[in-house]
This record gives structure tokens, C-alpha cells and sequence, in this order.
């Protein structure tokens, strides 16, 4: 009877040990659950950081838009790109509109139509869409619980809804797209489709189209870094599918929150500044 | 047609325990984009759906008496009470004929609010709990 | 103050009230049989909130908050604050009623009243959404407050030429039509009255599906941001009272005056203090209940009861929420409205 025992123990501690040595070996990180599931928590606050909302490939840095307003200030840093593989796989044509956007992205929409097809909606305070609202440069909090997570940007309010327990169909396409989430081991993945074609990926003038599929995933790789690739393709302005990847770190002030960037308010004499006859200022 | 001005109409039915005033929530930007004394009705074919927020926009080819064609845009509501009645982005195709009523824009642009959106028969578009274009096994005509 | 009005105002009869709007037949189950009560219902059974994994009271779901209950208690029903089963049931019914007219004659709506049709909501089962002060009215305004209404509307009257409003800028229009914000605290709007409630350890999560608002509550006896940091939608702090959740709310910012679309009378913010209640009295319903006061703008504070229902049947779950991507789709309707009172005062100048 004692010898089953000790028999038995002594099986549990070698499977412990084993599974704690592959671990090591793996190099993996076993995030804390979320409290009644077999899932890890990523409750908290988020932050990327780098330079790919300039540019998501690699690039010097330059001077800013308005260097005789503005001098250093505003001006664009370096970054290592967070491409794999460095470029972006576009299409002949899409590689043309992709400078065409660079050279207008700052043009004020005078039309409607000029708006919809026009300059980095950044700066007109538009939602940011999927990559781009990961890595914009403000926090996001990623709220979790066991049946959906709510990914609550600081940049514009943005948010999406990222559905775990249900795989409902989009009624339309949204800027923030349409999000089904499901556990691969430790990484929450997110299959986001139904996104429209008016968001970029950065401020260099790097765009999709309306068939663009993203595929995120993120990964806790220890209590301050969670892991973010994003899988991209869109078979009307890419060649094949790609990929970005970077690390995301967790705000670990004390009392930290998000804070508001409300900036319609920022973009309104940009957005119809023409179309008054005295501007407020 | 009369114009009718969109005013508080209060419902005086029998016994009422509430005086059912319109809200007092106007929508301000009715009163500052279309003109109600300029009531206006237009028949014509889809040619594009926007279903966004906060206001749809759909989009119409109009023929004129003389055969040139306008473009004409419509808006109208929020789409979301829409989606959760069971419409989606297909739910009007383009090619559709359908007729509306509403007020012109002060401004002179082809643009009208939707006040009231029917088939050439009368029907009322969206009417339905469910999609008409969907499982409905009567063919439309296009 | 706030605990003076909660010892004068008894629960039970808004708790009853609500049972019985939202429980429908089975309220009438618990009501002894073959009665014929006339008066408010027996106090109901209790029920006990459920818990999250981690032991806090379960309030998540999906709700709405849409009724036609006015805000104020309308002239006609002074002296009446609950209604009977009775007078509910003939409400229920003249409401459906009404909302069909609506739909046919489109009478009340600048596009076609199909668009609201599914948010209209039910009512509360009193004559108002304001329950204190007792009138259903809200107090009367300090001086500084009629100073600044006096100013509001001097300022509105620059803006219309006989029934035009005008547009000269986009900051005449509302905080709302410029898709900045929506009014906080959140009461009954035309449409999109949805929210879902999220929880995780240490939070209580509610996102707004109009101007897709998220206001993350800590329920850890943090403090408050500092008062120098003012936002559009304040800041909160939450904490339990058994199963009920207290959120303490401060730090608006004056730019916010809900406007556009609000009972509240469009003051700025910046000194407005509300205390929230959120208590599930079923397994669908939430009791909101509300204090918001501002010594600059109003002499007392006032206290109003709107419930979430989580039974309405276009509300089912969080996809029901849909993007509203509100600025996005803005350009066309600041357009027309600036270019419109452009050419409003053409044509009056064109008249004189």
C-alpha cells in the first residue's frame, strides 16, 4: 500500500519536473489562467514600441512634414521595419498607388470623394484598423474574459469585440473589422475579416483592399511581454500573403489606465477647414 | 404634395397615460442639412449601398424626363437596429427600383433624407423582420 | 444627501415595478391567485445574484436601455409616480400601437422610422426616469445656471433664421453630431441603446454601443485620476455595497455638456458628480440608478432610475453591438450642413 503510494508520487513529481524541463527548454512562459478557464489572462495594458506607425518596413529618419512650423519636432525616427523579410509584397500597380499615397498624405479632402480615396486617415481622426491600431503609439487595454475580449485602444476610443464563443457572420464591413477568436495552445488568435478599405497600415501610405484577411496572434511570452505577429493578405494588392511581427510590452505603472485621445475635435478644421469661410482661429 | 413640417405631434387616443409628445431629442442635423417647406419624391435604381454610421447613404440613378440621368444620394438611418432585424450589406442590391420621399438639402446637392422608402408597388423597403432578397423564393424583379 | 433620498425612497416598489415589466406573465404568477390587487405587487422573491469565478456579483450580459418613459414627469401625471399592472398593460399596449402608426406615417422621424423601430423599449413602470426630487421634475437652476442657459440660447438665436438652423462651422454643431461623444451618464437616446456589461478580476467593464464608449471601473479602492486631468467621459471608481456596484464618477471635462440629444439641458461638466447604482433584481434586468449633482447648476441634486433589460430580443448577445463608426461616415453631413446655411444666408441677404 505504501510502496503504490510512494510509487505514485513519485510518477507525479518526475511528470512535474519533466514538463517543467521542457518548459525551460522551450524557453516557454506559462501566463497565470484566467480565473475558471484553462486559458491564459492578458488583462492589462499594452504598448508597441517602435517606429512602424511611420513605416512598417525599414526607414531612415527624416524630417517631419512641416520642418519650418515644427523643426525636430515631428520629425520621422529610424526603424528596423517590422516586416519579415523587409518588403512588402505588392503588386505592380499597388506598388505605384502605395508613393501616390505617400506624396498626398497629408491633403486636406476638399470632396467627399477626395476623403473617402485621399491621405492618411490618421490625421483625419479616423478608426485605425487592424494591424495598425496594435502599434499607433498610445496604450490599448485588452479586456478578457472567458466567452470575448474587448480590445480598448487609447488612440480614437477604438475598440473591437473579439468573439470566443460564437462565430457569427458580419452583416457589413467595419473599420475595425469583424474579429472570431480562438485558443492555439497559450496564443489567443484572431481571424479579423470584414474590414473596409479606407484604413492604412502606417503613415508611409502602405494600403489594402476591401479583401483584406488578417490572421493576429498574440502570445505571453512572460509577465511583461506578450508576442504579436499579424499574417496579412489581400489578393487584390499583394502578390502573396505577409507578415509583421514585433513585441508588445505591458504598462506596469502602478494605477496605470488609459487616457483619453478624443481627437476629432484635433482633426475637424482639417477635415472641413475649406469649407468655411472663416475659420475659427 | 403638401409639405408637412416635422413638428411634436401629440397622440391623443382614448384613455392615454402618457401624453406622447416626440421626443425632445430633434434631430438637429435634419433641421440644419434639408429644407421641410421643399418636400421631394424620386424614383430610380440603386447604384451603391452605404450601410455605415452614423447615417446610411444610398446611392440612386434617377432618369429624367429628358432621358439624362441623375445621381441622386439618400440618407438615412443608423444600420445597426437594421443588422439585428437580420438585413446585411446585401440586402438592397444594386439594380433595385425603388421610390423615395423626403425633404431636399438646402444646399442645392442632389442629396435627400429617406423619409419613406418603398418599391414602386408600394411596399415599404425593410418592412420585413427578415431580408427580402434572402431566403424569399419569389423572384424580384430588376 | 444621497443617503437621506435612499432611506426616504423604499426599494421595493421600484423593484416590484420592474419585476413586472420585465417579467411579463410570470409576474402575474407570483402574484397570489385568483387576486384582484389593484395596488402595487407583493414584494417579490428574492433573487440571488450569481457570482463570477472569482466571487464578485455576476452583472455581464448584454442590455439595453431604451424606453419611452419620458425623462420628466409629464404635466398630465403630476402627483403620479408608479403605475398599476393595469395602467402598465394599457401603456404596453397603446406604446405597441403607436410605434406601428410611427412606422406607417413616419410622423415622428426626419428618416424613415424603420430605422428606430426595434428601440423603442418598454416602460419603466413609473411616470418618470427622474425619481427624485418627488415631482419627477428636475430642481430648480442656481443663478449661474440660468446665467448660462440665458447665454445658450442668445448664442442659439444667432444661429436660426426662421425655421433654418444654421451651421456655420462645425462647432455649431452638438458634441453628438460632431460623433465626439454622447451624453454621460447615458440616458434614453433615439437609438442604439445598447451596452454590455464585461467583467474581470479587479474591473467592471461597460461598453456603450453608441460613439463605441468603454469606461473600464476599477473596483479596487484606487483613487481617482488627478483633478487636473479632465475627460469627455470622466473618470470612475467602483467599489461593491454587497451586490450592488457604487461607481463614484468625476473628472468631466467642461468641454462636455451633453448635448444634442439630452434631459440634462446641455451645462458644461466640469463640476458634475455622479454616483451610479448597478444591482440585478433578475436574471435580465439591472436596476440603474442614478444621483448627478452640480451645486453650480442645479440647488439639489437629482436622483433618476432607468433599467437595463437584458430580454430584448434584437439584443441577444455582443455581435448584436455593431462598429458605430461614427466620425468616419461624417464628412457628408458636415458638408451639408455648413454649405446649407451658406446658402440660407445667401438667400437672405438675396432678400433684403
Amino acid at each position: 500500500m505504501i510502496a503504490a503510494i510512494t510509487r505514485a508520487i513519485t510518477v507525479a513529481v518526475l511528470i512535474l519536473l519533466a514538463t517543467q524541463v521542457e518548459a525551460q527548454q522551450r524557453g516557454a512562459y506559462r501566463a497565470p489562467r484566467f480565473p475558471g478557464t484553462q486559458t491564459p489572462d492578458l488583462n492589462g495594458i499594452w504598448q508597441a514600441v517602435n517606429s512602424a506607425n511611420w513605416d512598417i518596413e525599414p526607414h531612415v529618419a527624416t524630417p517631419s512634414a512641416f520642418p519650418a512650423l515644427l523643426g525636430a519636432i515631428g520629425a520621422e525616427p529610424a526603424g528596423q521595419g517590422v516586416v519579415e523579410g523587409g518588403k512588402i509584397p505588392y503588386q505592380p500597380w499597388a506598388e505605384k498607388k502605395k508613393k501616390e499615397n505617400l506624396e498626398k498624405r497629408f491633403s486636406h479632402p476638399t470632396t467627399r470623394e477626395l476623403n473617402d480615396t485621399t491621405g492618411d486617415p490618421e490625421a483625419k481622426c479616423y478608426l485605425p484598423g487592424v494591424p495598425r491600431a496594435t502599434y499607433i503609439g498610445l496604450p490599448f487595454q485588452i479586456i478578457q474574459t472567458a466567452r470575448q475580449v474587448l480590445l480598448s485602444y487609447e488612440f480614437a476610443s477604438a475598440t473591437r469585440m473579439v468573439y470566443l464563443d460564437r462565430k457569427p457572420t458580419a452583416p457589413a464591413d467595419s473599420w475595425m473589422g469583424w474579429s472570431i477568436g480562438s485558443w492555439d495552445g497559450d496564443t489567443l488568435v484572431v481571424d479579423v475579416s470584414a474590414l473596409n478599405d479606407k484604413t492604412w497600415f502606417d503613415r508611409a501610405g502602405n494600403f489594402h483592399s476591401d479583401a483584406l484577411h488578417v490572421v493576429e496572434r498574440y502570445t505571453p511570452l512572460s509577465p511583461y511581454h506578450l508576442m504579436y505577429e499579424a499574417t496579412i493578405e489581400d489578393s487584390k494588392v499583394f502578390t502573396r500573403p505577409w507578415k509583421i511581427s514585433m513585441p508588445l510590452y505591458r504598462r506596469m505603472e502602478p494605477n496605470i489606465q488609459p487616457l483619453e485621445f478624443k481627437c476629432v475635435e484635433f482633426s475637424e478644421e482639417f477635415l472641413y477647414g475649406h469649407l468655411v469661410d472663416k475659420p475659427s482661429k | 404634395m403638401t409639405g408637412k413640417y416635422f413638428g411634436a405631434a401629440v397622440a391623443a387616443c382614448g384613455v392615454l397615460l402618457f401624453v406622447l409628445t416626440a421626443p425632445a431629442w430633434a434631430h438637429h442635423s435634419f433641421a440644419s442639412e434639408y429644407d421641410a417647406d421643399m418636400p421631394a419624391k424620386i424614383q430610380g435604381t440603386v447604384k451603391k449601398v452605404e450601410w455605415i454610421n452614423p447615417h446610411s447613404w444610398i446611392t440612386i440613378d434617377v432618369k429624367g424626363q429628358d432621358g439624362a440621368v441623375q445621381t441622386w444620394e439618400i440618407e438615412a438611418g443608423a444600420p445597426n437596429a437594421m443588422f439585428r432585424k437580420g438585413f446585411n450589406k446585401d440586402s438592397l442590391p444594386v439594380g433595385t427600383e425603388i421610390v423615395v420621399t423626403g425633404y431636399l438639402a438646402k444646399n442645392g446637392l442632389h442629396r435627400i433624407n429617406g423619409r419613406d422608402l418603398t418599391f414602386p408597388d408600394g411596399r415599404k423597403l425593410f418592412m420585413a423582420t427578415s431580408n427580402p432578397f434572402g431566403e424569399d423564393p419569389e423572384k424580384k424583379d430588376k | 444627501m444621497r443617503h437621506r433620498f435612499l432611506a426616504r425612497m423604499s426599494p421595493l416598489p421600484v423593484v416590484a415595478a420592474l419585476l413586472l415589466s420585465a417579467q411579463g406573465p410570470a409576474a402575474a404568477q407570483q402574484a397570489a391567485p385568483g387576486s384582484t390587487q389593484k395596488t402595487a405587487a407583493p414584494a417579490p422573491a428574492r433573487f440571488v445574484v450569481p457570482r463570477t469565478a472569482w466571487g464578485d456579483p455576476d452583472l455581464e450580459g448584454v442590455y439595453t436601455f431604451a424606453t419611452l418613459t419620458p425623462f420628466q414627469r409629464p404635466a398630465a401625471q403630476a402627483g403620479k409616480d408608479v403605475l398599476t399592472e393595469e395602467e402598465q398593460k394599457t401603456l404596453e399596449e397603446q406604446l405597441k400601437k403607436k410605434l406601428q402608426e410611427n412606422i406607417v406615417t413616419n410622423e415622428h422621424f426626419s428618416y424613415n422610422a424603420i430605422w428606430f423601430s426595434s428601440d423603442e423599449g418598454r416602460p419603466t413602470g413609473r411616470t418618470s426616469i427622474l425619481i427624485d426630487p418627488e415631482d419627477g421634475r428636475l430642481p430648480p437652476l442656481t443663478e449661474r445656471a440660468q446665467q448660462l442657459r440665458a447665454e445658450m440660447q442668445a448664442h442659439a438665436a444667432t444661429k436660426r433664421i426662421g425655421k433654418d438652423q444654421l451651421v456655420d462651422s462645425w462647432e455649431d454643431l452638438s458634441i453628438y453630431n460632431r460623433c465626439i461623444g454622447r451624453p454621460m451618464p447615458r440616458v434614453t437616446q433615439e437609438y442604439n441603446q445598447g451596452a454590455q456589461i464585461l467583467q474581470t478580476p479587479g474591473y467592471v467593464t461597460i461598453f456603450y454601443e453608441s460613439m463605441h464608449d468603454v469606461r473600464v471601473i476599477p473596483v479596487d479602492n484606487r483613487p481617482h485620476l488627478d483633478s487636473a486631468i479632465r475627460q469627455w467621459n470622466g473618470d470612475s471608481r467602483g467599489h461593491w455595497e454587497a451586490d450592488t456596484l457604487v461607481v463614484d464618477w468625476t473628472n468631466f471635462s467642461d468641454k462636455q455638456k451633453s448635448d444634442g440629444s439630452t434631459p440634462f439641458g446641455g451645462f458644461p461638466q466640469g463640476n458634475l458628480h455622479v454616483t451610479e447604482r448597478f444591482r440585478k433584481v433578475n436574471a435580465t434586468t439591472i436596476d440603474y440608478l442614478v444621483t448627478v449633482e452640480d451645486p453650480t447648476i442645479w440647488t439639489r441634486p437629482f436622483t433618476f432610475d432607468l433599467p437595463w433589460r437584458g430580454d430584448d430580443p434584437t439584443y441577444r448577445g455582443p455581435d448584436d453591438l455593431f462598429e458605430y463608426a461614427c466620425h468616419e461616415g461624417n464628412y457628408r453631413m458636415v458638408e451639408n450642413s455648413i454649405t446649407a446655411a451658406k446658402a440660407v444666408r445667401k438667400a437672405q441677404a438675396g432678400k433684403k
